[in-house]
């Protein structure tokens, strides 16, 4: 016996070794393309545009969460009445209600100390026994999709210094003011591009003659997005991947009774990430420097840029042992500068009162002129999922869902870790089993969104209050603030699928909202103007929806707009034009097929009678663009009447053309430019393409798919991983081009510091862990 | 976070193909990851994360445990190495890593430890079929034994021995650098 327990512990160890070892190679694997969702949707999906048949959904998600609930019953049951709001029910069946949302603003408060932090842990520890394997299985997992999907940011710079030439494009960006950052960034004389955990920085004021200046590499880590303020180049990575092991004594699929007997080999190995950002002065272009840089813990979620100072949102999960009994050291985030990474102090710790995921969100506020500045970072129990951002706020969405049940909750759930300012034992929850009969009669799955927001000023982040909404934000531009409201459209799926918009003043109390709309649809894109929101849902055709804000106690649907297809992003024009870029889609019972790519010019003029002026379509089924997914993708010019994006053509073989199921062949990889004319539509001006073989295998292998475009004055240039190309942007004639690096690295600028985080970091956490077992 | 994943369970379950998309993309670099330690090669890798997905998603109904797409998913894609293995190949045609590196799998050789990914692909090499499949699975794909003895439907005691025997080999290996 003490034998065997002997070697599960060398087990153990062994499995962390090899882990360890196993980085040399992950950290260099260049994910293939093809394997990507976007790329495997194309295999996996026979009819994306159509929305499944909704009857027959609802019917059997019901059943399915009534047998779930059974299944998994007593476990969820803990921490759903909980969470239930019963009021939330009666809006999720489409009732209009000014009562209807947690007023939050006192529903979370700050810790007084980690005790506070520590309860709160175990609180939802207990609340949900299967805790430890969902989380160490998909938690992380989770935040790095959510990393993913909300990476809504771009490549502007509004201050330049070094560029004489303000004729030159930024970053398609939300809010004017608010940067994002973005893979390509454009200052008008340099291009910045970051692929493959490389940076380049190119002089191109000489389009024929575009030279590499330096390049810097972020090898041990992912480089997300960059900025470029003044003479500071700013990159987002997620790095110092720590491995630590959890233990875990429960699978959930197995018959226990020799579980236990082996319970004590089973470790899992999990990745924990940190965020970092790395300022370099570029006051010389070829000769960066690293002017300071700073770690958070968790994956990187979103980040803003205003004036000088960088706002970073991480998602970060603490794995823990499964014995219910926490430390502070092992669930407290830790942030600061590489000398300085520490826990975060409990007077920055938010937990809402009821806390519900063992997770955080972690913001941070860092000047990126003066090194030596106290950099600001709060954390918030609770995830991280889409983040708008205004100049003076921050919202953070965290999506959660909440099952609802027949079995009456027992009186164990009904204390709240997280102790009020004023009371610092557990309040008791009364009226918990009066609220268990409404919600058993209410829908069995609800999705619910917590909003946090952080008021930024100069660097600081500051917890101003939270809300609650039924349903799921798409992305970021399904919120926005204008005048001190803050509104957000959401899509609830319980038992059909509807759609909503909510307003909350500054206070974060409800003002308005409108419920249901759009039944059994859900929404494809948003964009609010000032007193307006425009709102395309899409099942079978793509409805426009124009909804008036202007009282926001009372905002109010004006017209919609119904014609085939849907819209992914829309963009502006005008006050009362906007265009809409998506996929058009042919009706074929109550299923729809989308088609290939569809640009749209709406008139909305007339709110009450909005119209698609013009159309202009882009290849056959399976043509795609970045800008679908990522409105960075696009660029925009009013003024020089361009809209410009990278397409993937597919067209169809001559005998399918009229098969709406067919999927086209490739034919085209390259950059579109566009021209919009109020009176005129869409003119197609010129493209670009980097793949001179033609061959789709050669996009992916050599790095040729066309990612951004950008232009200075009357060049455009277009850019994929492997080169930068400028051409005319009157005639569209090759003017030059330049090979980037593409899998092949100098290692010139190699950031020591980096690795030497990394190491002290990883090292540290991994020790930590390691001392459990 | 695990809330969100069963939210998304659900509808993926519907047939909603983005809520599986985005499950997916979730996993999908440790998919990547395991065919590629796993088969050694690129293009049988990438054959069989895709054929998994493919699977996955035609199959998701028969998913019964919302928490437990990863470990499903794995075992689909365990199925379609395996039948790459024995069935199409007959044995596993493994390429170098200095060709993998001019395909473009991997990131080219860093100054400072050039060997040291080559080591550990090596050693992986050196490993038998099954010990490196539980290795992975172990390491890349988050089992515990007890799991692996359920998805490989062999007893747990063989499976903890395999495991220990090929991460004890590796361990050898790689100390030796």
């Amino acid at each position: 016996m003490l034998f065997f327990r002997k070697r599960i512990n060398d087990d153990n160890e062994l499995k962390l070794f090899a882990a360890q070892k196993l980085m040399a190679l992950d950290d260099r694997i260049n994910y293939p393309e093809k394997l990507s969702p976007n790329k495997i949707a194309e295999h996996i999906v026979p009819v994306k545009g159509s929305r499944f048949n909704y009857q027959r959904t609802i019917r059997y998600s019901a059943a399915l969460a009534v047998c779930f609930v059974f299944v998994v019953g007593i476990v969820l049951s803990l921490s759903v009445l909980k969470k239930a709001d019963p009021s939330a029910f009666v809006n999720s069946r489409g009732t209009l209600s000014n009562n209807n949302v947690v007023q939050a603003a006192s529903t979370v408060i700050t810790a007084k100390n980690y005790n506070d932090v520590v309860s709160a842990f175990e609180t939802i520890y207990k609340d949900n026994t299967a805790y430890n394997r969902q989380n160490t299985d998909m938690g992380l997992a989770v935040q790095n999709g959510n990393a993913k999907s909300t990476l809504a940011q771009a490549q502007t710079d509004t201050n330049l210094s070094v560029s004489d030439t303000s004729d030159h494009s930024t970053t398609n960006l939300q809010v004017e003011g608010v940067d994002e950052g973005d893979v390509v960034k454009n200052d008008g004389s340099y291009l910045y591009t970051l692929f493959n955990n490389k940076i380049n920085i190119t002089d191109v004021r000489d389009p024929k003659n575009m030279k590499l200046i330096s390049s810097l590499n972020f090898d041990n880590s992912n480089a997300v997005e960059l900025y470029v303020y003044k003479n500071k180049l700013i990159v987002v990575l997620n790095c110092c991947q720590s491995i630590v092991s959890s233990s875990d004594n429960k699978t959930a699929d197995n018959s226990a009774a020799d579980k236990k007997a082996v319970a004590s080999d089973s470790i899992r190995i999990a990745y924990n990430n940190q965020t970092k950002v790395i300022v370099y002065d570029i006051a010389d272009r070829s000769k960066p420097k690293e002017f300071r840089s700073y770690i958070q813990d968790g994956n990187f979620v979103s980040s803003r840029m205003i004036d000088n100072y960088i706002y970073v949102a991480s998602s970060y999960y603490a794995y823990v042992k499964d014995t219910g009994k926490f430390s502070a050291e092992e669930i407290v985030p830790k942030a600061g500068e590489n000398n300085n990474y520490k826990m975060i102090p409990a007077a920055d710790i938010y937990i809402p009162k009821e806390p519900k995921n063992a997770s955080y969100a972690v913001v941070s506020g860092i000047n990126t002129e003066d090194a030596g500045a106290a950099v600001s970072t709060v954390a918030c129990v609770g995830s991280a999922g889409n983040v708008f951002a205004s100049l003076d706020n921050l919202y953070l969405t965290s999506q959660r869902t909440v099952y609802s049940t027949a079995v009456k909750a027992p009186d164990a759930n009904d204390k709240s870790t997280a102790n009020s300012t004023a009371n610092n034992k557990s309040t008791t929850k009364s009226g918990a089993a009066a609220n268990g009969a409404a919600i058993a009669a209410a829908a069995p799955v609800q999705s619910t969104t917590d909003i946090i927001r952080f008021h930024l000023k100069n660097g600081k982040v500051t917890y101003t209050g939270a809300c609650n909404v039924d349903g799921d934000t798409k992305n970021q531009f399904s919120m926005d603030e204008y005048k001190g409201y803050f509104r957000i459209a959401t899509t609830s799926n319980s038992t059909e699928m509807t759609n909503n918009l909510y307003i909350f003043d500054s206070n974060m109390k409800l003002a308005g909202s409108i419920a249901g709309m759009a039944k059994g649809e859900n929404i494809h894109s948003v964009r609010f103007m000032e007193n307006r929101a425009y709102i395309v849902t899409f099942r079978t055709v793509d409805p426009l929806f124009v909804i008036d804000l202007t009282n926001p106690k009372a905002p109010k649907v004006l017209g919609e707009l119904k014609i085939p297809g849907f819209s992914d992003y829309l963009q502006p024009y005008s006050d009362n034009l906007m265009i809409g870029f998506g996929k058009d889609a042919t009706e074929s019972g109550n299923m729809a097929y989308y088609q290939g790519l569809k640009l749209s010019l709406f008139d909305v003029s007339d709110p009450l009678n909005p119209k698609e002026l013009f159309d202009y379509h882009i290849g056959d089924r399976g043509s795609t663009s970045a800008v679908l997914n990522d409105h960075r993708a696009l660029l925009f010019d009013k003024n020089k009447n361009i809209i410009g994006f990278p397409v993937t053509i597919m067209k169809l073989a001559e005998g399918a053309k009229n098969d709406i199921h067919a999927y086209g062949n490739f034919k085209y990889d390259g950059y579109y430019v566009m021209s919009v004319d109020p009176s005129k539509g869409f003119t197609f001006m010129g493209s670009v393409t980097h793949l001179v073989s033609g061959k789709q295998n050669d996009l992916y292998s050599q790095g040729l798919q066309m990612q951004r475009g950008a232009y200075i004055g009357d060049v455009l240039y277009t850019i994929s991983n492997a080169k930068i190309a400028s051409s005319s942007l009157i005639d569209f004639s090759k003017l030059g081009e330049l090979s980037l690096p593409y899998s092949s690295g100098t290692g010139k600028y190699a950031d020591p510091a980096l690795e030497s985080a990394a190491g002290s970091a990883g090292s540290g956490v991994t020790a930590e862990t390691g001392a459990q077992k | 976070m695990s809330e969100n994943s069963r939210e998304l369970m659900e509808r993926a379950k519907n047939g909603d193909p983005q809520a599986f998309g985005q499950l997916y993309s979730e996993v999908w670099h440790d998919l990547y990851r395991f065919a590629l330690y796993y088969l050694q090669n690129k293009e049988d890798a990438e054959d069989a994360v895709q054929e998994a997905a493919v699977e996955a998603y035609r199959c998701i109904k028969s998913l019964r445990e919302p928490d437990a797409f990863r470990s499903w998913i794995f075992a689909i894609l365990t199925r379609c190495c395996h039948h790459k293995i024995k069935t199409i190949i007959l044995q596993k045609h493994n390429t170098s890593f200095e060709e993998l590196e001019q395909q473009g799998v991997f990131a080219e050789a860093k100054s400072e430890n050039p060997d040291d990914k080559l080591a550990v692909w090596n050693a992986l090499d050196t490993l038998g079929n099954d010990e490196r499949l539980v290795v992975l699975l172990s390491v890349v794909g988050n089992y515990t034994s007890p799991e692996l003895s359920v998805m490989m439907k062999k007893p747990s005691g063989t499976i903890r021995s395999q495991l220990h025997r090929g991460l004890a080999k590796l361990k050898t290996m790689l100390s030796e650098q």
